[in-house]
């Protein structure tokens, strides 16, 4: 064991660098990987608001062209009923 | 100092060293996943946004050409028009449904339960979806 401070006094600081290097590059991932994972919740709930958005808004102006369409048939049946009625007129 | 312990620190710092990049490597691989979800869902969000624009607009002309009386011609372009706004539809509806997959897969993934080819195989599945997105979304804008 008459190694073991000649061992410490040169690898001492050698394992100290490479911890010191360890704790460095863990920090910056967790936080880099803490803001990738904020990013990533961010996106999918605003993807999942866009798609519920779209769907029901989409849903409400087929309803208005169609009810559109069919205000369009009514008055040219309307129309088409009038000129009959003025056409069997004595 | 004797060889042996000389090497046995070298070993040790090496070791040390290699567990760090390693670790720094795992993470990686499924942060890479992460962005690559991440840039899918905004692509599909910000083509429902698009498709909404087009179908609006389209929707508007349709009830313009119905107001003018031009019934037959306003229920044939709504028929094409809903083909067409299925079709994009359908796309963003699959890719809100793979990123969500990938999303789930994501702790499996990250625990090594499964290996880099699934890693690799989600990424490749969803920028083929970030392109199927675009091209269906300018499908839809360029029949208008």
């Amino acid at each position: 064991m008459e190694w073991l401070p000649a061992a410490l006094q040169f690898g001492g600081p050698l394992i100290g660098e490479a911890l010191g290097l360890i704790g460095q590059l863990a920090t910056a991932k967790t936080e880099e990987h803490s803001s990738i994972v904020e990013r990533l919740q961010n996106a999918l709930s605003a993807l999942r608001e866009a798609q519920e958005t779209e769907r029901a808004d989409h849903n409400m102006i087929t309803l208005e062209t169609l009810k559109a369409i069919k205000e369009a048939e009514d008055r040219a049946a309307a129309t088409k009923f009038g000129i009959e009625s003025e056409g069997t007129k004595p | 100092m004797s060889v042996k312990a000389f090497i046995g620190i070298i070993l040790l710092v090496v070791l040390l060293m290699a567990l760090a990049i390693w670790s720094a490597g795992c993470a990686s691989g499924t942060d890479a996943l992460r962005q690559t979800i991440t840039n899918t869902a905004t692509a599909t969000a910000a083509g429902y946004r698009t498709i909404h624009i087009i179908d609006k607009k389209a929707q508007e002309l349709i009830q313009a050409k119905a107001k003018l009386g031009d019934v037959a011609g306003a229920k044939a372009s709504l028929e094409t028009h809903l083909k067409r706004y299925d079709v994009a539809s359908k796309v963003l509806d699959v890719a809100v449904t793979t990123t969500e997959a990938a999303n789930a897969a994501l702790p499996a993934l990250e625990k090594g339960l499964r290996g880099d080819k699934d890693v690799s195989g989600w990424i490749s599945t969803l920028l083929k979806l970030a392109a199927d997105i675009t091209s269906a979304v300018h499908g839809l804008e360029e029949a208008h």
